[in-house]
């Protein structure tokens, strides 16, 4: 099967059965790969309201076809299930080196079921599959599974997916790990493997996949390299990958400085890209087969931290630890960040329920002896690096934090809950939203919870509005502050963000830079797969994985109702000192209208309306 | 003469030189039959490429007891004479810059064959870890 692995392979953890099942052409066709591939799965296997926790919940691992391949950043893999942190659709994706060494090993999906009676890991070369005792595993953190896997079969070239001791402690944000620093972090897929006694998953593969017409894909992939060697923002990538961020939202008042209580945070330059690139940038680095490459090894000499050396991180965790808890200790951050990733943490969701405890003592409504005695003033070393110990273990106050900042909330009562700052249970990223309205649309709407990967509306920033009104008839989409046609904006780069996490490429490629259009990913795919696709029939694809995710949810009870965000947002202005973006709020209701009709849902229910799913084959009837 | 030379305090660890040179010479994706390697290790960011490096001891046309490997003055490679192979990979152990592996299918020895004065694996390379000059150039003394 040309373009992909060509094998699904199915592992029921119960029994202990293992199974390989050809790639169905026929599904790939209409959702691709990756998360397009996984959601269908889920739907059509998983039952309504499964425990996410449950031996009965599916965790789903998809590439897609442009994975493994010569195109750039082709490295992506999504892990799918019933997320047990919001209890709708669980999905999240990361780069490194699994997802290709999946596909060489001949498979396209990776399903397990059931649940392990003891700890075991997957080790798959090829098509020998073999579920293993993980003993000796279970409580190793992310590095030393890793290394200690790859040891225990003498080959360096086996990537590890594994979970931290957060996931086998219970925390319902923990993530799954691939080359030590890269994280599926988000919506607990780390939690779900671990349900399932799972540690961590083994593949080495020595298969080759082909392609339906080579020269004409290498053709087109030489032009690609035109587009990114020549693109504006290629060397900045190169040099800070995303932490070039933390300055550029400085600029425009736009930083969840002391959990998006102003715009502004007087530490962004200390604690900047450009600091890292500075002081510990060894070399740069890049995901399996990508020409930009945007991530960093680091070495940090400081004596508070013996040994902390790293590669990343990307702007997320930088800013978590650093801007949102009021913390502009550089070295201090990364160690933070360190932390994260070697206990297996979703960084955005422990940085919030962080930074909410902190706000919360600010306000008076959260006392430190109830806090384990710990001092919740901002930036506070010991309090940062104690807390991510208590909540990868459950310990004390931090076992009210391993629920996510939504039921921590709930449980605290107080009004506490005003300050959770999630949209549908999963934390808001690094960014304010009132400073970019097309952002704040994308993550009330986003399908997993609030998250800005789900759409990435770049564009909003671009300040053309000539481009604005080619694309989307409306010159106010090209600039951050304005609300007129976010809606179609964000539609279209929610379609955008499907097809990237299906086809299995990197968004900050795909969307952000859009080095391909729709009818360039069509032409690609033809040579890749041989279909015959327009560029509208690959968007329709984009637009078909969106409505069935919000069938899924739906399905959790999911309503216009619950694609909102946290009322800081909504009415509070941003503060004085948030520079050019001071005074703003998120007007979302007008914005929501537009982006329902634009997507052809029912504006009172925000669910898709018949016909629509008639025109995407997704009938319910 | 031209000769491949790597950098590995550049080398981002991508492994698109692995996928270039299976692409140019087997025609599909993938890694385990590439003629070049990144030997990585994540703990240490790491990334070691091995090559051909066409070096003047010829450890591997020495070590070969049959004649099988044998340098090529005319085109300034090693080349493998496949039906004279003995597979006592004696060439794998002896290679300084461990950049023989052995075929999985026809156990002979991958050998780089510099795409004939024209390396893919350099063409592909984003950060200039790898490239194809003459010792004496001027753009390698540069770096």
């Amino acid at each position: 099967m040309n373009g992909f692995g060509g094998n699904i392979l199915r592992v029921n953890l119960t029994e202990g059965s293992i199974s390989h099942h050809p790639t169905d052409e026929v599904i790939t066709r209409e959702y691709l790969g990756g998360r397009g591939l996984n959601v269908k799965l889920l739907w059509d296997e998983l039952p309504a309201h499964t425990d996410g926790l449950s031996p009965e919940n599916l965790l789903v691992f998809g590439v897609g076809p442009f994975v493994g391949t010569l195109f750039p950043g082709g490295a992506r893999f999504n892990v799918s299930g019933m997320s047990p942190q919001t209890g709708i659709l669980g999905d999240s994706n990361a780069g490194g080196f699994f997802g290709a060494e999946l596909k060489f090993a001949g498979y396209d999906q990776l399903i397990l079921e059931g649940k392990s009676e003891k700890p075991v890991y997957l080790m798959i070369k090829d098509k020998t599959v073999e579920l293993r005792d993980a003993a000796d595993l279970w409580g190793k953190d992310v590095w030393e599974t890793t290394t200690s896997i790859q040891n225990s079969l003498r080959d360096p070239r086996f990537q590890v997916a594994t979970i931290g001791q957060g996931a086998e402690n219970g925390v319902l944000f923990a993530g799954v790990f691939v080359n030590l620093n890269r994280p599926a972090a988000r919506t607990g897929m780390g939690t779900v493997m671990a349900s399932k006694n799972l540690k961590a998953i083994a593949v080495r593969g020595t298969q080759m996949f082909p392609v339906a017409d080579m020269s004409r894909f290498l053709e087109l992939v030489n032009q690609l390299d035109e587009v990114i060697y020549n693109h504006p923002e290629y060397e900045l990538r190169y040099r800070l990958g995303t932490t070039k961020l933390i300055k550029a939202l400085n600029a425009i008042g736009g930083l969840s400085t002391r959990h998006f209580q102003s715009g502004r945070f007087d530490g962004a330059d200390a604690v900047s890209g450009e600091a890292i690139e500075a002081l510990y940038k060894i070399k740069s680095k890049a995901c399996f087969s990508c020409t930009i490459p945007c991530s960093r090894y680091l070495v940090i000499e400081d004596p508070r931290f013996p040994g902390l050396k790293l590669e990343g991180p990307e702007f997320e965790p930088l800013a978590g630890f650093t801007v949102r808890v009021g913390n502009s200790d550089l070295a201090l951050g990364l160690k933070c960040v360190d932390l994260a990733n070697r206990y297996g943490l979703d960084a955005i969701a422990l940085s919030e329920v962080i930074a909410w405890s902190m706000e919360c003592y600010q306000r008076g409504l959260l006392s430190s002896q109830e806090a384990d005695g710990l001092d919740l003033n901002w930036g506070q070393a010991e309090t940062l690096l104690t807390l991510i110990h208590k909540v990868a273990h459950r310990e004390g106050f931090g076992d009210l934090l391993a629920d996510g900042v939504k039921k921590a909330a709930e449980k605290l009562g107080r009004g506490t809950e005003e300050y959770a700052m999630h949209g549908k249970g999963l934390e808001v990223f690094q960014a304010d939203v009132r400073s970019i309205k097309a952002y704040g649309l994308g993550n009330a709407v986003s399908s997993r919870g609030a998250d800005h990967l789900r759409s990435e509306p770049w564009f909003e920033f671009s300040n053309d509005p000539e481009e604005g009104v080619r694309r989307y008839g409306i010159p106010e989409t090209a600039f951050r502050l304005k609300y007129q046609g976010k809606g179609r904006v964000v539609k279209h780069f929610e379609e955008m963000a499907a097809v990237s996490d299906s086809l299995g490429v990197c968004k900050n490629t795909y969307n952000n830079m859009e080095v391909l259009d729709w009818e360039g990913t069509a032409d690609l795919l033809q040579a890749t797969t041989g279909w015959k696709l327009s560029g509208e029939d690959v968007r329709i694809i984009g637009e078909r994985i969106v409505n069935l995710e919000r069938l899924f949810i739906a399905r959790e009870g999911i309503t216009r109702k619950d694609d909102v965000l946290p009322k800081r947002f909504l009415e509070e202005p941003l503060p004085k000192g948030s520079g050019p973006s001071t005074g703003s709020v998120l007007e979302l209701d007008i914005m929501l209208d537009e982006y329902y009709q634009a997507r052809g849902w029912d504006l009172e229910t925000g669910l898709p309306e018949e016909d629509k799913l008639k025109e995407l084959g997704l009938e319910t009837s | 003469m031209k000769r491949i030379f790597i950098d590995e305090t550049i080398c981002s660890g991508c492994r698109a030189c692995e996928i270039a040179c299976v692409v140019q010479k087997e025609g599909q994706f993938g890694t385990a039959l590439a003629r070049i390697r990144i030997e990585k290790n994540d703990v240490d960011g790491l990334d070691q490429p091995h090559v051909c490096q066409t070096c003047k001891g010829l450890p591997c046309v020495k070590s070969c007891p049959t004649g099988a490997l044998q340098w090529d003055e005319v085109i300034g490679r090693v080349i493998l004479i496949p039906e004279e192979c003995i597979h006592c990979d004696l060439c794998v152990e002896v290679c300084p810059f461990e950049a023989i592996w052995i075929h999985p299918g026809n156990k002979l020895p991958l050998l780089c064959d510099l795409c004939d004065g024209d390396p893919a694996c350099v063409k592909r390379c984003a950060t200039g870890a790898i490239i194809f000059v003459d010792k004496s150039c001027s753009t390698f003394k540069a770096r």
